[in-house]
């Protein structure tokens, strides 16, 4: 059986394999920290965006009906997706390693 | 005279074998399993010497075991070094040089400097190995062409052992240098005749290859002038028929006949028949063929009739590449005088003539005859080049291995030629660098190898006392050996100076990670160093010649230790890719209340005042995660903070390295050096740098952000931050009798006798100047003059000369006060120079200027630990907010997909901006740091390396590039 689909070589998924289980580490981790609310992430949820011309304060304007003050229950949700967002690009990462497994396999030259 | 030395020397060397021995046994007892398993071997060989592999493994386990143990000095200084005096026995010379640079530790010196490299004793045998060397790569040249691979060398043992086993092969040859009856190679014997015939085979085969294009080209000429012929035939054919048809028809005469046509007629009969043409046929280039057309036309002035036909290449023949645009052409003529002219213009035009015959009959047989021949030459060749890669595929295995030996060969007779005959042409007399340590261990080596070269005369090695300045020795292993070269690329150390490297090892990858400081980014090189380290032994075979990567390979501790680093410094900076990590709870609250937040415009800044959220004890460890936080005044503290770390750190360094000069100036005995050199530069140091520190440090224990009373003034907490500053006459206290803070209260003095103290220590400081620019120059200008009216006076000396070296040096017999006056010498030479005042003391002006502005501009050099630093954050956050947070304002699945891209953009250049351009520039700044900042204070530098004698080396370069060994050789003989 040959390669299916011949698109790496041995440098590329080398370096796409590294990428990828950073990935699935990082995004992983991130992902619990957002599901442990950490105070540190708060800035990346899009809150207290200035004045508001950003993404991020429409929704939550859009949320509180004008009100410049998230509600608790809406930042929770926020850091939940995040999580969830987060975990789900790990999974891809993760989607990704496999297929670079699948793609180094049929390489000759064995980098690891 | 000689004959004493030798005798007492052999007796030490005797009795010194006897104390090699003695650790070995010891060993053993220590080892009982060691001993099992090794007592069967040596009963073995019973009677006999233990064989020569044992030994050397032996000793060289010894050899490592004394490197473990006793050299504690190897680590901070250089190791003790010696010249050494070797006598050696012609015969087993050879022998004793090869095993001594199997060993690897003695260093030659070169005995005939002034003699020229074609005057030397070995030339000749240089000169032979430099022929063997061409052969084998020629031999390799062939192989390249072949594509045949070379074998590896089987292992490292093999290639370690096949010194010995030349020497054994080695023949007696006669006429070399005066009476010494010196090995020649005979291992050589089986390439030699390869490369002959080799050599012989591609002669033929090129005839044979010539022959066969000269085949192939005849085979066109016929194939193409055949069609010619028949064309020429044809028409001569067609002209008689014509002709004879008007005859045999009179009837019928042509349409117009005159008695010109008639004649004309006839004049072309003639020539077909009685004035027969000539021709010529050839080959030519094509290109050519429109020049040699002209010149043909021009020349022979249209009497000549060139016909060609392009060769289309049928794939025949071997080397279609240069048939392929090849023209055949045919010259008919008339007369010797054209012939002649037309052979020289296609020798000029290097077209190849080739006969052709006449007639058709002939031509057909030669054609057939040339194809049966080109088949034949097909056969041979075939078969030629079959046996040349049969032979050559053979040869390549031992080739790798040919060449190591004659390499290593070459190399022994380089080394011979350092040495000296004595004077009755009996032994060859060396001198070596030995360190110490491994004496004994080359007294072994030695005796050994005179042993097994089968001379009765025993090789002495006796130590020399000498005043030559000694070469410097570190002993490194792959962890230090980073270090180490770190140091050396700045200057080697003098012989016996500190040795820099063990402390770099230590605050190289900690300055470093200062500026680095990044849990993340310090995984990220910790992770890329480990898998150079654990895969260590697979990347070294693999053999990449990628300079980068070498770079990067040969620093993998280094990197190890500084990625290691950058993740404490990291936590302390509390930094992970720009984010914070809460592990204990912050010590800041939020007093303020939610319904009150609410109350107010969202985008309000607020401040958290230490009187209401500070929770009275620090966080534990590191910078409060609180700030990560804080928007506006993070930068405040975090810049406050670094630049003093930077300062407390810079300083720190200095101090150490102006301490590491003063074990400098003890051990080389110089008072002069600690007196004035040493303490007021040390005074001078803490007079204003230390106290500084001091002043940082009290400040940080003891101010707070409370309202106290501090060193008996009271103190109005956070609104007063003290600064610091000298030598400016300001009031003291903080704040005036109302209990109200002065204004500009933060520069105000903040103890009792500031003012006094540090006036004292700024004149203090002053006054250490001069004492470090004159005191010592004057001293040294003192004892000179004393030294040279007590030689003058002492009577009692004698003059010791070396014969060889042409050196002359005075000693005292017996007189005491002469040797108290040579003893500084071990320090200073001057006493041999000439003492010249003024350049003394230019030179203690340029020291001491260095100093004092170094001081200065050293501290504000060490400031850029801050920067970096600084940098480094500023330069991560930017990225996580520029880059990687925008995945975070996309909702959905969509975001999904947007934190999947935007993750691979933000790894790509966290690695390649953050880790690698930021780390280099980093650690450039840290050598930096080392070089000027740390080193200039204690560090010379202006040794010279102790290269030791190393016939692996060899193998080395011989494995590395065979192709263009000629710069190989010449740096290893360099």
């Amino acid at each position: 059986m040959g390669r299916i689909c011949p698109l790496l070589g041995p440098k590329a998924s080398a370096f796409c394999m590294v990428m990828s289980i950073w990935g699935v580490i990082f995004l992983g981790l991130l992902g619990v920290f957002f599901h442990i609310q950490a105070v540190t992430l708060f800035p990346d949820l899009g809150f207290g965006e200035g004045e508001g011309g950003k993404e991020g304060g429409h929704s939550v304007e859009e949320a509180e009906g004008g009100q410049a003050w998230p509600s608790n229950e809406l930042v929770e949700s926020r850091y939940s997706d995040k999580a969830i967002q987060c975990w789900i690009a790990a999974g891809m990462y993760g989607v990704t390693l496999v297929l670079v497994f699948w793609q180094n396999k049929y390489n000759t030259q064995q980098i690891f | 005279m000689d004959l004493t030395t030798s005798v007492l020397v052999s007796d030490e060397s005797e009795a010194s074998g006897k104390s090699v021995v003695a650790p070995s046994s010891r060993r053993k007892v220590r080892s009982p399993i060691g001993t099992r398993t090794r007592l069967p071997a040596e009963a073995a060989g019973t009677g006999k010497l233990p064989t020569r592999r044992d030994v050397a493994s032996r000793a060289r386990r010894r050899s490592m075991t004394h490197r473990s143990v006793g050299r504690e000095r190897g680590v901070w200084r250089s190791e003790e070094v010696c010249l050494a005096q070797l006598l050696l026995q012609p015969d087993a010379a050879f022998a004793c040089v090869a095993q001594l640079g199997e060993l690897g530790i003695v260093q030659f010196r070169d005995l005939n400097p002034s003699v020229s490299s074609f005057q030397r004793k070995y030339v000749n045998e240089v000169r032979r190995c430099d022929e063997l060397e061409r052969k084998l790569r020629y031999l390799r040249r062939e192989m390249k062409n072949e594509g045949i691979e070379l074998a590896e060398l089987a292992g490292s043992e093999e290639a370690h052992m096949t010194l010995p086993d030349d020497v054994i092969d080695l023949d007696v040859f006669s006429t070399s240098p005066p009476r010494l009856a010196l090995p020649n190679i005979r291992i050589t014997e089986p390439f030699e005749k390869l490369e002959k015939e080799l050599r012989e085979s591609n002669r033929n085969e090129e005839k044979l290859k010539k022959n066969h294009a000269e085949l192939i080209e005849l085979k066109h000429i016929l194939r193409k002038t055949q069609g010619l012929f028949e064309e020429m035939d044809q028409r001569r054919a067609r002209f008689v028929e014509g002709r004879n048809s008007t005859s045999s028809h009179p009837d019928e005469p042509p349409l117009i006949t005159t008695v010109e046509d008639d004649e004309a007629i006839h004049s072309r009969e003639i020539s077909l028949h009685i004035l027969k043409l000539r021709f010529v046929t050839g080959v030519i280039q094509r290109e050519r063929l429109p020049a040699f057309e002209k010149l043909l036309w021009r020349v022979c002035r249209g009497n000549a009739f060139l016909k060609t036909a392009d060769i289309d290449d049928d794939g025949s023949s071997p080397n279609s590449s240069e048939s392929a645009d090849r023209a055949v052409f045919i010259i008919f003529f008339q007369g010797e005088q054209l012939h002649i002219k037309i052979r020289k213009i296609c020798e000029s035009f290097r077209a190849h003539l080739h006969p052709c015959p006449e007639t058709p009959q002939e031509r057909r047989e030669m054609s057939i005859e040339v194809a049966t021949r080109i088949e034949d030459l097909n056969k041979v060749l075939a078969q030629t080049q079959q046996h040349k890669h049969r032979v050559l595929v053979a040869a390549s295995k031992n080739l790798r291995m040919w060449l190591t030996k004659v390499l290593k060969i070459k190399f022994i007779y380089h080394t011979l030629n350092l040495f000296n005959f004595d004077v009755t042409q009996r032994c060859l007399i060396a001198e070596v660098w030995c360190p110490e340590a491994e004496l004994d261990l080359v007294k072994q080596t030695l005796k050994r190898a005179t042993n097994e070269s089968g001379c009765q005369v025993p090789s002495i090695l006796h130590k020399i006392e000498t005043n030559k300045t000694l070469p410097t020795f570190h002993r490194t292993n792959k962890f230090t050996r980073g270090f180490q070269n770190i140091v050396d690329a700045y200057g080697i150390a003098n012989y016996g100076e500190i040795n820099p490297a063990p402390y770099i090892m230590i605050s190289f990858p900690f300055l470093f990670a200062v500026m680095f400081g990044d849990i993340g980014h310090g995984i990220l090189m910790l992770a890329v160093a480990l898998f150079f380290i654990l895969k260590e032994k697979q990347l070294e075979t693999a053999n990449i010649n990628n300079e980068i990567f070498q770079t990067f390979f040969s620093g993998r501790y280094v990197i190890l230790l500084m990625g290691a680093f950058s993740i404490y410094t990291g936590f302390m900076y509390n930094e992970v890719f720009a984010k914070s990590i809460a592990i204990f709870d912050s010590s800041w609250v939020n007093p303020y209340k939610i319904s009150s937040l609410r109350a107010s415009p969202h985008d309000q800044i607020r401040q958290l005042s230490p009187e209401h959220s500070y929770l009275g004890s620090p966080y534990p460890i590191g910078v409060d995660p609180v700030w990560n936080l804080a928007e506006t005044n993070k930068l405040i503290f975090l810049n406050s903070m670094k630049m003093k770390m930077a300062v407390l750190l810079g300083i720190g360094q200095m101090t150490f390295g102006l301490i590491l000069s003063f074990y400098n100036h003890k051990y080389f005995k110089s008072d002069l050096d600690i007196k004035f050199m040493f303490i007021p530069q040390m005074l001078f140091l803490s007079c204003i740098f230390i106290y500084l520190c001091l002043q940082i440090i009290i400040k940080w224990i003891f101010f707070s952000w409370k309202a106290d009373s501090v060193f008996g003034f009271s103190y109005p907490g956070a609104s007063c931050l003290i600064n610091m500053l000298m030598m400016k006459s300001r009031p003291s206290g903080f704040v005036n009798e109302n209990g109200e803070s002065i204004s500009q209260c933060h520069l105000n003095y903040w103890y009792p006798g500031q003012e006094l103290l540090e006036k004292i220590l700024v004149l203090v400081a002053i006054c250490c100047i001069p004492v470090m620019l004159f005191v010592k120059p004057f001293l040294q200008f003192r004892r000179h003059h004393k030294m040279a009216r007590s030689i003058h006076t002492s009577r009692n000396l004698t003059v010791r000369i070396n014969m060889s070296t042409d050196e002359a040096e005075i000693a005292g017999t017996g007189s005491e006060e002469l040797a108290k006056v040579h003893t500084p010498q071990t320090s200073h030479s001057h006493s041999q120079k000439e003492f010249d005042p003024s350049d003394v003391l230019v030179n203690q002006s340029i020291q001491t200027i260095e100093f004092v502005l170094g001081c200065i501009s050293h501290t504000a050099s060490y400031l850029r630990l801050w920067a970096l630093s600084l940098a480094h954050a500023q330069l991560s956050e930017v990225l996580w907010k520029m880059v990687f947070a925008h995945a975070f304002r996309v909702e959905g699945y969509m975001g999904a997909i947007v934190t999947y891209v935007l993750f691979f953009i933000f790894a790509f250049l966290s690695v390649f901006i953050l880790v690698i351009m930021e780390g280099l520039s980093a650690f450039l700044h840290t050598l930096r740091l080392h070089w000027v900042e740390f080193q200039s204070k204690f560090y010379s530098g202006n040794g010279s390396v102790f290269t030791p004698f190393c016939l692996n080396q060899i193998n080395l370069s011989a494995d590395l590039s065979m192709d263009n060994s000629h710069l190989d050789e010449d740096s290893i003989l360099q």
